[in-house]
């Protein structure tokens, strides 16, 4: 954004700009202020505080941090080595792994909750052998967010550091390799040092997508207080109930998506572009 | 392990190995003590035998021995990974890792290998100190001058103590007054280590100054091996011999007349040579006249200039013939001669500045 200003104010006030771009384009810009403006203009400031900590928010604000950090450790745990696995492997790197990486990302939510269902319900592909052999049953429980806000977010940590792994230079770590590091100890201390900012980029929007889960929780794992009702559930379930409450909670993502703009910066784009 | 691998030491390699339309296909020795410059113009092969000799890259077919050691071969299906090779690289672009400073660099290779973190940083500032670059422990790579950096990216391969050091073009990556300089150290470093040194430039100079043996690689097959100042002599084939700038002939010889393929007459001295030879001349041997030349010089030719290039204190000609020749004249010479492209001259050279030699078996 600050390049495209700088540019056009270095080309001079000399050129006026065409009413058929200036006009669109602010009515883009006013059309997405104004739904925030609303949102922090209509947040009750003065009970912020006794809405968020009255204990049906701090279930919800308790529940979706847990689920959403765990979410991002399975996804970071599975995901780094599946990027490894597409940056580097050929087995992984034909169009059908890569597909199939990025379709959570178009995927309508809803639908990847009836998918999770027919996958690990009870009568499920997986999910009928885990409760007959187990007694497992997932749908519904609290493992159940942790499972759709994963696969919903995991693709965006995958394809944040696939795409860094891609564009780093291997001969330092064959550089590595002739001073006597082992695959493990070359990765770790120098192709991670390297995508350092892609993985923190990576996780921080794999967080906040986990965090923002609603459509596939809501199929997968239901709205039940205490158990599966995260914050955006929460929200959705105040909003006829308690408008205030609502909107304060609104706030909170509000505000974590924010701080996740700014740490993740361009990273994620980037991996897409590759 | 045969007992012949086990009394060799230093670097016995036999590599074949097929890369699309490329095949690198050669037996190279490089002894311990000693430095053994891989001479060759780009696409040679040098990087590919680099790579194959530090375990980057499998043999196609053949067999690499490291101080009596097996480390590849293909035909045995063993292969000792790059981390357990025991084979110190100096890199063309240094490859320093970014994120850490020059101590932890230089550190990187003793604490992979389970060496503690204040030993291996005590060894690595000893080293710092030996290459005289103590100053820079703490910097970060992006920090450094290109010769900061080669010295860095030595100290980092050396403090493993490896069995042979292997260099890409050390000084490629260093501009012009920093090369000089890095070069007459990097001598002195070399002379110091007593495993076997492999190094590879395209830059005669490199080879002359740093290396006992040179060997030249030209597509993938070495054209001739020896002593750098015996290949300077006597070069085998255009590359070699445009490199150490002197002008190669081939052609057949008889009772001391050579002629060549391009059809030229050249005397020589040596009249036992017989058959297919090699005749070198140097640029300064050969003078210009503008009349044809009366007096000893039996070597005489009529030729055209083709083109000229002044140098700081010499103009040098090409001629064509035949023979086609490189002539260096003084630049007072090329006055009095009003030599310009096109000018029709006379070339000559006494015989005893002609070296002729049988042909080689190698390339040619």
């Amino acid at each position: 954004m600050t390049t495209t200003t700088t540019s056009h104010g270095r080309r001079g006030r000399a050129r006026a700009l065409p009413w058929y771009v200036l006009v669109p384009g602010s009515l883009a810009v006013v059309f997405l202020a104004l739904p925030v403006a609303g949102l922090l203009g209509q947040a009750p400031w003065g009970r912020m505080w006794t809405l968020l900590s009255a204990p049906a928010s701090l279930e919800a604000l308790r529940l979706s941090l847990a689920t959403s950090l765990l979410a991002t450790a399975v996804a970071v745990a599975l995901g780094l080595p599946l990027a490894w696995l597409m940056a580097h492997h050929h087995l992984f790197n034909g169009a059908w792994v890569r597909a199939l990486v990025t379709l959570p990302l178009v995927l309508p939510p809803v639908v990847g909750g009836v998918a999770l269902l027919l996958a690990f319900g009870r009568r499920g592909l997986v999910g009928q052998f885990l409760y007959d052999l187990l007694g497992v049953q997932l749908p519904f429980t609290t493992a159940a967010v942790v499972m759709a806000e994963a696969f919903v977010a995991m693709p965006f940590f995958v394809i944040t550091v696939e795409g860094a792994l891609r564009s780093t230079d291997r001969r330092y770590e064959q550089a590595a390799a002739t001073l006597g590091a082992g695959r493990w100890t070359t990765f770790r201390r120098v192709t991670m040092p390297m995508i350092a900012p892609s993985l923190v980029a990576g996780t921080v929007l794999c967080w906040a997508r986990a965090l923002g889960e609603f459509g596939a929780t809501l199929t997968f794992a239901g709205s039940f207080p205490g158990v599966t009702q995260t914050l955006p559930l929460a929200v959705y379930a105040a909003l006829d109930v308690d408008r205030a409450q609502a909107i304060a909670l609104s706030v909170v993502l509000l505000a974590v998506s924010v701080v996740v703009l700014v740490a993740a910066r361009g990273q994620f784009v980037r991996g897409l572009l590759r | 392990m045969t007992a012949t691998a086990r009394a060799r030491m230093g670097i016995d390699a036999s590599i074949t190995t097929r890369i699309g339309d490329f095949v690198l296909d050669l037996d190279i020795v490089a002894a311990p003590g000693r430095v053994t410059a891989v001479l060759g113009p780009n696409g040679s092969g040098k990087t590919t035998l680099l790579n194959t000799l530090a375990g980057l890259e499998p043999v196609g077919s053949g067999r690499i021995i490291v101080n009596g050691a097996l480390v590849d071969d293909a035909a045995a299906a063993v292969f000792v990974p790059p981390e357990r090779r025991r084979i110190g690289v100096v890199f063309q672009d240094f490859l320093l890792f970014p994120s850490m400073s020059v101590a932890d660099n230089v550190a990187f290779g003793l604490t992979s290998r389970g060496v503690r973190a204040t030993t291996a940083r005590r060894s690595a500032q000893a080293w710092l100190s030996r290459l005289g670059i103590a100053d820079l422990a703490a910097r970060r790579p992006a920090e450094l001058s290109g010769g900061q950096a080669q010295r860095v990216a030595m100290a980092r391969a050396l403090a493993l103590e490896p069995d042979a050091l292997l260099l890409d073009e050390p000084l490629a990556a260093l501009d012009v007054g920093t090369r000089i300089e890095v070069r007459r150290e990097l001598r002195e470093y070399l002379a110091d280590f007593t495993g076997a040194t492999l190094l590879v430039t395209h830059d005669p100079l490199d080879a002359l100054v740093l290396a006992d043996e040179v060997v030249i690689l030209e597509e993938g097959r070495v054209t001739q091996q020896g002593s750098a100042a015996g290949v300077a002599a006597r070069p085998a084939t255009d590359y070699v011999a445009a490199l150490m700038g002197a002008n190669l002939l081939r052609g057949t010889a008889s009772e001391g007349l050579v002629t060549t393929d391009d059809g030229a007459c050249v005397h020589v001295v040596d009249r036992t040579l017989l058959g297919p030879v090699v005749v070198v001349m140097r640029p300064e041997a050969i003078s210009l006249h503008v009349d044809r030349p009366e007096g000893s010089p039996r070597n005489v030719w009529p030729v055209r200039v083709v083109d000229l290039e002044s140098r700081i204190d010499r103009m040098m000609v090409r001629v064509e013939g035949p023979p086609d020749l490189s002539v260096a004249i003084t630049l007072a010479a090329a006055a009095d001669l009003h030599v310009a492209p096109g000018s029709a001259l006379w070339a000559s050279t006494k015989a005893l500045d002609i070296d002729a030699y049988s042909r080689p078996l190698m390339g040619g």
